[in-house]
Formats: structure tokens, sequence, C-alpha cells
């Protein structure tokens, strides 16, 4: 396996333990710390593999997008500087290098807390919630309504054993009330659910969000029942990109049983329109699904007019 | 009539005896069943009487088997060997190098008090999935794991079980094993990393002049620490098991002013952490390896019936035929013989053949300082390294390795083993030879 390749591999596992938030801040870093460990002999040298390497994160299976927008950002800074770069040492180019990740960690953070911040204002006394992945900003709006005082209960709709093992282990810790209802089964409590909350790997210009596998299936029975369900994430999720380009990975696996065998189709992610939601929270607040556009107007005049700027 | 009876009552156990070696050989049936149906035809036949079957049994060896078995169960449970192999990990920093040093030398340490089949399930996973991370070939650093798993496993009594047989037998104690084996076990490891490093150089050249790698391995620590942290560790039950494991060990080293047998410290031990643990007695007892015990007792009263009917007398006096009385001779083809022999055949019922042939040899040629015991021992301990199905754990790693999609064949391990088992053999032959000539 290419160097490439285990690198998107890594990056997918991750994702699914920590969420595409925590992801990237676990991607700065670990860069941080690749850019102090490696040795090279000219500035040449090191913006090469720097170039080399951001062009490997940015083209992710699938992509993760909040990566995706700030490592461009990266690149742009970087090759804006580049020429004065050429003409200082080594040190001082890992330096600036450094410099440039604090920066974007510590934007990446103020970003997660707000959307939190406007996540937890969504839940209130009496809600039965019922969550599916591993979502930095879900579980941080759920921690916030525990420390408000709310009362109110998580259903666990099951997915991979390790996977629903991670949330329960996250919801306990909160102190949160918790039952689990496999994936197949959530059709015999979906009455007593208020609201459903998920996470998103991204949200595209064509109006539809990437997240876990599974999550289409579980959208589909809340939607005949008319059940509010949220998209929690940051604005960082945002890409000029449609579904199409989101580089959804697909693997092939033979499954062997006593004398016959059969590939298995595993996908990483599913796409969802966002007409089949019912909110989308983020750091710039709660907005119904139909006003995608106006959201998406608001967060690209932010994030991607600005997106050559170092305050990004 | 009566040279007849007698003939049959001689070539039966020998018949019996070769066709459970081929049973056991081309694994045609699991070799506890392979020693058992011979013990049965042997009862069956009246060849021997069960009441004289039991005193065939070495209790020495089966009780220390059992006790460690049970220890080794404790001790995994605790996850303490995963930490040690997470922390191993982190230190290598992603240096190809640093992984075929440290893993190999803690896959020695390890192997030399615990099993080697143990310590390969151990410390394999974690070197695959490492050498991926990394982009490399995991094979080379598997089978260097797996080739120094058995060199350190010959250092101590309770590190292969042809020690524990030969410690049983003959009543070395531990600290002979590793005062004696010790040193040439050293050697032998220094040289096999020499031989390595010089015709795999390229295999192992640094990777911290490439950013992509080092990236890939910072993700691939994170994983392998956060996977670590969803396992819940109770410290308070890892001190008691390695308190346990180091009262264990220490009354080994002892045993020649405490006269406690290594039976008895084992199978004390294995109690005392059922005490302390408060772990349950029948989930260890379900890991226990049953099956190996019985293959145990099952081959002792094989070979007690060989000796019985005067075969292993006959092996002796062909082997002072072959070997005359020259000291250096008898010890130069006692350890490359049976090394030769345990490449290509099982090294348990070699040694329990052996074990009486050297017993008997012994009453007619003197040598000193038990150098026919570490003859042995480091023949039948090394010689699993010529090829794949020399010893167990060198079949266990094949099988981790194809399980991630890597086939380790028959010649991918001879081209590693068969130089690491010329080198041991070399150094083990020096250091033989020194000692005789020197009488020490």
């Amino acid at each position: 396996m290419k160097t490439k390749e285990i690198i998107y591999k890594l990056l997918r596992d991750h994702e699914d333990q920590l969420g595409a938030n925590e992801l990237t801040n676990l991607v700065y870093t670990s860069f941080k710390k690749c850019i102090d460990d490696v040795y090279v002999k000219s500035v040449k040298e090191l913006l090469a593999q720097v170039y080399d390497f951001i062009n490997i994160i940015t083209k992710s299976e699938p992509k993760i997008t909040p990566l995706n927008n700030t490592f461009r950002n990266l690149l742009y800074i970087i090759k804006k500087d580049e020429k004065k770069l050429f003409e200082q040492d080594i040190s001082f180019v890992k330096a600036y290098i450094k410099n440039e990740i604090d920066n974007r960690k510590k934007n990446i953070h103020r970003y997660q807390e707000r959307a939190i911040e406007n996540g937890s204002k969504c839940i209130e006394d009496g809600d039965v919630i019922m969550v599916h992945s591993v979502s930095y900003t879900m579980f941080g709006s759920l921690e916030k309504a525990v420390h408000r005082k709310k009362m109110f209960k998580v259903y666990v709709a099951q997915q991979e054993p390790k996977k629903t093992d991670l949330i329960i282990k996250k919801l306990r810790h909160l102190g949160i009330t918790t039952e689990v209802v496999p994936e197949y089964a959530i059709n015999h409590v979906i009455d007593k659910v208020t609201k459903i909350f998920f996470g998103a790997l991204s949200i595209t210009s064509d109006g539809h969000f990437l997240a876990n596998i599974g999550t289409k299936a579980i959208i589909s029975i809340a939607k005949l029942r008319n059940i509010e369900i949220y998209i929690l994430s940051s604005c960082l999720k945002f890409t000029t990109e449609p579904m199409t380009k989101q580089n959804i990975h697909a693997k092939k696996e033979l499954h062997h049983v006593q004398d016959m065998s059969y590939p298995i189709i595993k996908f990483s992610h599913d796409f969802i329109g966002l007409d089949n939601v019912t909110y989308i929270v983020t750091d710039e607040g709660k907005f119904h699904s139909d006003n995608f556009k106006q959201l998406y107007g608001k967060v690209k005049e932010k994030f991607f007019f600005m997106r050559n700027n170092n305050s990004n | 009539m009566v040279e007849v009876l007698a003939l049959s009552n001689i070539v039966l156990p020998v018949l019996i005896f070769i066709a459970v070696y081929i049973l056991i050989t081309f694994e045609i049936v699991d070799k506890s069943i392979a020693v058992l149906t011979g013990v049965a035809i042997l009862a069956i036949t009246h060849t021997s009487g069960l009441k004289e079957m039991v005193t065939f049994v070495d209790i020495d060896t089966i009780g220390l088997l059992f006790g460690m078995m049970i220890i080794i169960c404790v001790i995994q449970r605790t996850g303490l060997l995963r930490i040690i192999s997470y922390k191993i990990a982190k230190l290598t920093k992603g240096s190809p190098l640093k992984i075929l040093l440290l893993f190999g030398l803690t896959t020695a340490v390890f192997s030399a008090f615990l099993d080697n089949v143990t310590t390969i399930l151990i410390m394999v996973p974690i070197t695959i999935e490492l050498t991926l991370g990394l982009g490399l070939d995991p094979r080379l650093f598997i089978i260097t794991e797996v080739l120094l798993s058995n060199i350190g496993g010959a250092s101590t009594l309770i590190g292969d079980p042809p020690n524990i047989m030969i410690g049983s037998a003959t009543g070395i104690t531990f600290n002979q094993f590793l005062t004696n084996l010790g040193l040439p076990i050293l050697l032998i490891i220094a040289f096999s990393y020499i031989y390595v490093m010089i015709v795999r150089k390229s295999q192992l050249k640094p990777v911290d002049k490439d950013l992509k790698k080092i990236f890939s391995i910072e993700l691939l620590f994170h994983k392998i620490r956060s996977d670590l942290h969803q396992t819940t560790f109770d410290t308070k039950y890892i001190t008691k098991s390695i308190i346990i494991l180091i009262l264990v060990i220490v009354f080994f080293m002892l045993e020649q002013i405490t006269h406690i047998r290594p039976a008895v410290v084992a199978i004390t031990g294995g109690l005392l952490l059922f005490f302390i643990t408060k772990t349950k007695f029948e989930e260890i007892l379900e890991k226990v390896e049953w099956n190996t015990l019985l293959f145990f007792i099952g081959l002792f009263i094989l070979v007690g019936v060989l000796e019985k009917v005067g075969i292993i007398e006959l092996l002796a006096h062909k082997l002072v035929e072959v070997s005359g009385s020259n000291p250096y001779i008898i010890i130069l083809v006692i350890l490359w013989a049976t090394g030769i022999i345990s490449g290509f055949l099982d090294n348990i019922p070699l040694t329990a053949t052996m074990i009486p042939v050297i017993m008997t040899f012994s009453n007619n040629i003197t040598l000193p300082n038990n150098i026919i015991w570490w003859a042995l021992s480091l023949g039948t301990c090394l010689g699993g390294n010529v090829t794949v199905v020399g010893a167990s754990a060198n079949v266990i790693a094949v099988g981790m390795a194809k399980k991630h999609h890597h086939h380790i064949s028959f010649i991918d391990f001879l081209r590693l083993g068969l130089p690491i088992f010329l080198i041991s053999m070399i150094v083990s032959s020096i250091y033989l030879i020194i000692r005789i000539w020197a009488g020490i």
C-alpha cells in the first residue's frame, strides 16, 4: 500500500472515532510535530514536501472538508510568502509554518465552540434525542445542555459495535440516560423520539451533507413521522464543491461463510439531501433547511470570499 | 518363540513411534491425538500397563508447563503486554531499524520468560500495524521477531519446552540455564542482527526525510493509543500480577537454596494469582492448553516404552559408535544433528527421545559441567529457526502475516532462517568447544 493510501485509511479510521472537527485538530497537531521532525537539507525541499503533503490531504477519500478548507488556505498563505521564505533558513520556515498551524487550530476551536453553543440551545427539557454517529459538535452540544441542567434522554441507533460502544462511553461519561436500539429496529421507538441529531463530514454547494453510513436510512424513517432532524456542524464543513466530488470511499470485500463466499461492498459515508432535514445548526446560528441558500451565501461570504485571508 | 515375542515387543513400540512421528510431522492428525492413539495401542497390546505408563510421565515438566500456562493467562488478561508493546512502538519513532531492534529484543526477552507462541501473538500484530503504516513490507520484521523468539527462548529453563524437559529430567536449575546459555544467546542475537542489518540494509532506511511517512506513523501512533485508551486497565490487577511473576522468577533462581522445584513454584504462583486477582478459576482453566499437556503426557509414555524395551540404549550405543570418545566430536554431533533435525521435525518429541539417549550415553562417557545438555538445548531450541515448520511460533507468525495479506513462503522464511540458524550453530559450536578446551 502506498503512503497516500495508508494516510487516507488512517484518516477514515480517526474520523470514525473522533468526527471531522476533532480529526482536523489531530491532523494539525501531528503535522506540526512532523514539521519539527522532518530532516531536510533546504527550504526548497521543505516547501516541496509541505506542498506534496497538502496535495494529498486535500484529496483524501472521502474529503475531510474542514481539513480541505483550512489546508487550502494554508497553502495559499505559504505560496504568497514563498519568495520571502526562500531567503530564510530552515528553522525560520519551520517556525513560520508552525505558527500558521497554531492560528488555524485556534480558529477551528473558536468556530466549534460557537456551533456547540448554538446546538445546546436546541435541547429542551423532556426531549428524547436520537444520535447515530460520533460528532464533536453534537457531543459538545449535549454536554453543554447537561451543564444547563436540561433533562433529556438519548437513544443511540446502533451501528458498528466498536463505534456504538464509543458513543455510549462518551454519553455515559456525560451522565446522560442512554438506551441503544439496533439501526434496523428504530421503527419501534421512533414515535418516542422528539429530535434526531447528526454530525456532518461536509455540507456541499448543491445542498447535500455527508454523514456516517446508515444516516440516510434513519432519516427516511424519521421523515415519515415528521420528527425534527438537526445537522450540528461548524461552518468549516461547508464546501464549494458538489456532493459528487466528495470521494466517498467504497471497498469490496469477500466474505467467507462455511463453503461459500460472496462480495460485500462497503461505503465510508452516506450523502443526504438537506431538504430531508429540518434544521442546520452552525456557528452562524440555527437555520431551517429551507433557508440553506441564505446560510450558504453567508458562509461563502465569510469563508470563501475571504478564504485566502490568514484569519480564516 | 520367546525370541519372536521379544522381537515383537521391540518392533511394535518402534513402529508406533515412527508412525506417530510421521503423523505429527506432516500434521495428518492433531499431535495430541497421534501420541494418545500410540499410547492406546501400546496399552491394548499389553506392551505396557497403565500403572507402568504413569511412571514414565515426567510430572516436573507437566507441572511447570501447567503452572506457567496459568500465570501467562492471567498476565495476558491484565493487558500489561499490550501497554509495553505500545510504549516500545512509541520509542521506535517510526524508524524501521529501531522497530527491528526494539521489537526483536523485546520479543527475545519476553520469550525467555513466556512461551514463544504467546510472545509472537502479542508482538506481531503491532509490528504488522507499524510496518504497514510506514509502507514497509512487514515480512522481514515478522520473520526476524519469530527467529529471535526461538533464540531468546533458549536462554532460560522456562523459555522453551525442550529446556523445561531437560531441566526436569536432569535437575539443572533456572540459574544454571541462564548463566550457561545467556552468553551464547546474547552473542547469537548480536550476530543475527548484524547479519540482518547488512543483507537487508535497503529495507531499513530511515523515514525522517519523508514528511508523509512521518505523518502517517504519527497518525498511526494516535490510533494505537486511542485503541489502548478504549480498553480499561486495572492497575491494581496489573501490579499484583507483576509482583507474582517476579516472585516466581526469583524462586526459580533460588532453587539451589530453597530446593523447591520449578514446577511447584509455577503452580503455587498460578494459585496465588487466582487468590490475589480474584480471577475466576473456570475462565483460566478454559484457557489452559490441555491439548499440549496431553501431548507431553503421551510423548513421555511413548519414549518411556522405547526406553523399557532397550531401544534408547541401542541408540545411545550407536551414538557412541558414531562420535567415538572425542568430546569435541560428541558435542558437535549432538548440537548439529539435533539442530538440523529440529528444523524439519517437532523439537519436543526429538528432545523427549534424546534425553534418555544422552542419559544412557553419559553412563559411558563423562563430559563436565553439563556441556552435553547445553549442546542438546541449543540444538533443539535453535534448530526451530531453519524452516517455517521448525517451531509452533513460526507457523503462528506466518498465519498472522497471511491474515494481513502478506504471504511468507517456505523459501522466504528459509532465506533468513537458514543463515541465522547457521550463525547460531557456529556461535554455539565455538562456545561449546572453548568450554571443553578450557574445562569450564
